[in-house]
């Protein structure tokens, strides 16, 4: 019988993965954005579970609006990734440290 | 058994995917792992009863966000995209990863022992005439049509900033509207000027 907490280490291994490759992958601001999308997932195959093993069809809605929300997110990162190519030349975090002391 | 053996598959194709996604060196191989790991997520929330859920995580993720990703990548070349020499900091990084990855692990079992009382212990259907889709669908639209509303007012306004972001404007052109048309003299037009010939 799977429980609870067969899915809650799943998706905390899960974003754990999503946080080493965040941290892993400092110098790309893409495999970062792909890191998030991970996040993501683990964070809405939690609330699916408690909503699965709670009986309720709440948390299935509050993953519909994380999806629409996250996705907002990608697209409007990814706008920002093509501007920063124009007008740095590169995607490099390195390179973006105007607002640094 | 079965479930067991199900859980068991698609939650390890999901890590591998997962892992495969974060230390793969091209980029392109790494967003494909990552629709890969979607894939496999959506087939775990269709068995906890979330069938609509599943397929929007198909049709948005791999099939939106996912291209969205490639497109840039191919946009971009690797070389852009993966600064060469980067010293990777195996201790300071790696090791404290590590350690909250133990700690979270480690919390999910001491909520379960706490939350326990609230659980349901054998399947229960949500609704055994409605669909997940048709269940879903009347809460949206009636409990949470704000929230509904808000989500698309984002998903407008990052419509508009991202093509505001990405057009380019060139403001080297000179452009002249309709109504201005009458008041083009030559003077606007052509500026001659008079400069010493060098023979």
């Amino acid at each position: 019988m799977i429980s609870l907490a067969h899915y809650s280490i799943f998706s905390n291994v899960l974003f754990t993965i999503g946080l080493a490759g965040l941290m892993r992958s400092r110098s790309s601001i893409i495999r970062s954005l792909m890191c998030i999308e991970l996040l993501f997932l683990a964070i809405n195959t939690q609330l699916i579970a408690f909503g699965y093993y709670t009986a309720s069809m709440t948390p299935q809605i509050l993953v519909l609006l994380v999806l629409a929300i996250s996705a907002c997110e990608t697209a409007v990162a990814l706008a920002i990734l093509v501007k920063l190519f124009h007008t740095k030349g590169n995607v490099h975090i390195d390179t973006f440290h105007q607002l640094r002391h | 058994m079965l479930d067991n053996i199900i859980f068991g598959a698609v939650t390890s194709a999901v890590l591998l995917c997962a892992l495969m996604t974060i230390f793969t060196k091209e980029s392109v191989k790494s967003a494909l792992w990552l629709a890969c790991a979607f894939f496999s997520s959506s087939i775990l929330w269709m068995s906890l009863q979330a069938e609509f859920l599943g397929l929007i995580l198909i049709l948005v993720y791999v099939g939106a966000i996912v291209t969205l990703f490639l497109f840039v990548i191919m946009t971009f070349s690797d070389e852009i995209l993966i600064k060469p020499n980067v010293s990777n900091m195996m201790l300071t990084r790696i090791v404290p990863t590590g350690l909250a990855g133990i700690w979270c692990t480690l919390t999910a079992p001491i909520l379960y022992f706490f939350f326990k009382g609230f659980l349901r212990k054998e399947t229960v259907y949500l609704s055994d005439k409605m669909s997940n889709t048709h269940l879903l669908g009347n809460q949206l639209y009636t409990q949470y049509a704000y929230p509904v509303e808000l989500v698309g007012i984002l998903l407008l306004s990052a419509i508009v900033v991202s093509i505001s972001l990405t057009v380019d404007k060139q403001t080297d052109i000179d452009k002249t509207f309709s109504d201005q048309w009458r008041f083009i003299d030559r003077k606007s037009r052509i500026i001659l000027v008079k400069e010493d010939t060098e023979q």
